[in-house]
């Protein structure tokens, strides 16, 4: 599996397939590291799952994990682009429908994961332990989830159609 | 299903003409019906108000105002609910009447974000401004989303606490728009943009329920979709966001270097070490200039003075921008100009930010880094005029030009890249001029400001005006096109409105696009909040060649 490393963005471009640890091996031979706890799993299972074991955005809000991606909604009918950058204002950020959401709306075909140099760089961490950043999902959400999941899926039945 | 456009041709309505089509119509019957049906909810349809609401303060309708056309775009009315409750209850009398809203919070938006058409009712959020739960342990603020920014922040400070949220345009926006368009403030460097402060949204979606969206680390994040959605999914009725103490102690400094890049690697370099000063703003050189006169900076926010070389000899001087720029954009114009200017500032407690500074310093006064020390003197000086220099367009415009900004970014490494290709594109057309005040480990973005006049009268736009705003709209596609050429992003933090849609496919593709419109779908099903908007083949009443086969009624 090729990696593709943004030495001067400190970005590395990854397969969904590629497992965290296969990753790490890569990014130790440029000095840098994901700078986590890595544990056994994909890097597209892993973000799918919310990404365990990294750092809250809200530690160093100016620091996001995933720069963007390409992912393939869950029908497989079309595949969504997010080119990298640090931030945009162009709408929704279709990231969150990746992050978290267990490949119910798409699956991750590549992504840009932020990385740091092993040495030399402080990591910044500002409190967050009072913050509640897991509450449970409530009935309202639930319901558009659903709806978002009904409405992807009539974009993909329209997308076939069309082709 | 809904009117977005007026009939190609048509009479451009003026301000007090009564007509019986397009844009500046008198009232649909729309708001009567409201008020018939929600009669305890204050609204208007006083033409006065409808002025008022016709528009945000995207720069091509100044352009419009100057030549006459002072508010094309009326609404039918405006309504001013107190409560989310009140909201919901307009929001399920829209949905069962296919009503078009727009939200709206102070309409300082810059992408005609608000754009009313003669069915649409305006939502002002502002009499819902009420702080609903301070949490000083958590550090947590419920706030409604019609919340001005100054007397929020200013509330805080007495508290103790901060946002960390300063936008140039602090005096003239609200949480509620802040969240809508994705905005970034001056401190971004250590506090983020408006996306990172926000634990939890209350808002009402398209069909009038009310939901409360939290942001979640290990589950679906529903946040990330509503922040940035300009009016689309849902109104934002109030805002759970991250606070801060209040930093009891700044440090400052302010670096020269030879050219721009040398600026941007020295911020790469801060960022990517772990440093997070909470303003890094780096000025290309004529920028750099005009800070180091003061000559931006001094006036105050209603200093109305015209430019200084006088309005006729700026008119014609920017009828030939491509030489200018190319006069000023190379080592000879960076020599005679000083060269750019980053400015720096550090906070927090204790000596923390004297610690940080000294680290900074060495970073950057090592010899690859060629920084000189210019010391304090110009960060004090820009936090002392902080939001002055984003009021002094009314001049520019009287003087029978035009101005606007750009904000694009990218990774670090296509940073040069997107700076050469966007200066290059919009410099063909009018001047420009760039500074980057919002720096990230990964990427940067870079603000471009510029000023044009009329160019040569070509068919169909033959005055003065018509020929500024055929400059002006060859200057902005050129521009974003170049942006995406570059592979930067179309916008940081104005968000894209009506002004930059018809150019989203360029940068999220077919099926990003498809996938906005899914979401829309799912928030909204009738397609009434805000039709039109982020949409890039709604009909738009003014980028011409947007959508050559668009459909006008
Ligand atoms: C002089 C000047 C300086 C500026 N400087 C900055 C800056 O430093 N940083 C920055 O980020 N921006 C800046 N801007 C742009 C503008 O201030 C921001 O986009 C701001 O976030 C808009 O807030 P507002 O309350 O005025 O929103 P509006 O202009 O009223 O609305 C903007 C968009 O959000 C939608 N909206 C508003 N409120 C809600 C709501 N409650 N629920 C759902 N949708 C809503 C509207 O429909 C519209 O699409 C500047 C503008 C000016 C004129």
């Amino acid at each position: 599996m090729s990696f593709e490393i943004d030495h001067a963005s400190l970005l590395v471009r990854v397969p969904g397939a590629a497992t965290l640890a296969s990753i790490e091996r890569a990014l130790a031979s440029a000095d840098l590291t994901l700078g986590i706890d890595i544990a056994d799993l994909s890097v597209g299972d892993w973000l799918a799952r919310g990404a365990p074991g990294a750092p809250s955005s809200f530690a160093d809000p100016a620091d996001h994990l995933v720069a963007g991606l390409t992912a393939t909604l869950a029908n497989g009918s079309a595949t969504i682009d997010v080119r990298p950058s640090p931030r945009r204002a162009v709408g929704p950020d279709l990231v969150a429908l990746l992050v978290g959401c267990h490949e119910r709306f798409a699956s991750i075909d590549h992504v840009w994961l932020r990385v740091h140099p092993k040495t030399g760089a402080r990591r910044v961490a500002l409190p967050t332990e009072h913050l509640d950043l897991d509450p449970p999902v409530s009935s309202e959400e639930a319901a558009l989830l659903d709806a978002i999941a009904r409405e992807l899926a009539r974009q993909a039945e329209h997308e076939e159609e069309r082709d | 299903m809904v009117d977005t456009k007026r009939a190609e041709g048509a009479p451009l309505p003026v301000l007090g003409a009564t007509t019986a089509g397009g844009w500046g119509a008198a009232p649909s019957s729309s708001l009567a019906e409201l008020t018939r049906a929600l009669p305890d909810i204050r609204s208007s349809s006083d033409p006065a108000d409808r002025v008022a609401y016709a528009r945000d303060l995207w720069p091509r309708h100044h352009l419009a105002v100057r030549a006459g056309n002072v508010a094309e775009h009326r609404p039918a009315g405006i309504v001013w609910p107190e409560s989310t409750e009140e909201v919901a209850r307009i929001i399920r009398w829209a949905h069962d009447t296919e009503t078009p809203v727009v939200p709206f919070g102070a309409g300082s938006g810059v992408c005609a974000g608000v754009l009313p058409t003669k069915r649409m009712i305006v939502l002002d959020l502002k009499r819902m401004a009420r702080w609903r739960r301070l949490d000083e342990r958590a550090r947590t603020l419920d706030v409604e989303a019609g919340h001005m920014g100054l007397p929020l922040e200013e509330d805080l400070n007495r508290r103790g606490l901060t946002l960390g949220h300063f936008p140039s345009s602090i005096l003239c926006s609200t949480v509620g728009g802040w969240v809508a368009a994705r905005s970034a403030g001056q401190c971004s460097g250590k506090y983020g943009k408006i996306e990172d402060m926000v634990l939890a949204l209350e808002c009402v979606t398209g069909t009038g329920q009310i939901v409360t969206l939290r942001h979640r680390t290990s589950g679906p994040n529903l946040v990330p979709l509503v922040v940035g959605s300009e009016g689309t999914l849902a109104v934002v009725t109030s805002a759970t966001l991250r606070l801060h103490p209040k930093p009891p102690r700044r440090a400052f400094a302010a670096f020269s270097f030879p050219t721009t890049e040398h600026g941007w690697e020295a911020m790469r370099a801060m960022f990517q070490a772990g440093l997070r000063p909470a303003v890094a703003r780096l000025y290309d050189p004529f920028d750099a200039m005009l800070a180091r006169r003061g000559a931006v900076k001094k006036g105050g926010a209603d200093s109305g003075g015209t430019p200084g070389l006088g309005a006729a000899a700026l008119r014609n001087l920017l009828r030939r921008p491509g030489a200018i720029n190319e006069l000023l954009e190379g080592s000879f114009g960076s020599a005679v100009l000083g060269g750019s200017l980053l400015i720096v500032i550090f906070e927090g407690e204790g000596d923390a930010p004297d610690q940080d500074l000294d680290r900074a310093r060495a970073l950057l006064e090592g010899p690859a880094m060629k920084a000189r020390y210019e010391g304090e003197g110009p960060a004090q000086k820009w936090l002392l005029h902080r939001y002055s220099v984003s009021y002094r367009q009314a001049p520019v415009f009287a003087a029978g030009l035009f101005s606007d900004t750009m904000e694009v970014a990218a990774p670090w490494s296509k940073l040069g890249a997107l700076y050469d290709g966007v200066r290059r594109a919009l410099g063909a057309h009018v001047f420009v001029m760039a500074h980057m005040s919002h720096a990230y480990p990964d990427g940067c973005c870079i603000y471009f400001s510029f000023a044009g006049t009329a160019g040569s009268a070509e068919p169909g736009r033959e005055g003065w005006d018509a020929r500024c705003e055929a400059t002006y709209d060859r200057a902005w596609r050129a521009a974003l096109a170049a942006a995406v050429e570059a592979g930067g992003t179309l916008a940081h933090h104005h968000g894209a409105g009506r002004s930059k849609a018809p150019r989203l496919s360029s940068e999220l593709g077919d099926a990003g696009v498809a996938t906005v419109k899914a979401l829309m779908r799912a928030f909204d099903p009738k397609g009434i909040l805000n039709p039109g908007n982020l949409v890039p083949d709604a009909p738009t009443p003014y980028v011409d060649d947007a959508h050559p086969k668009a459909v006008v009624e």
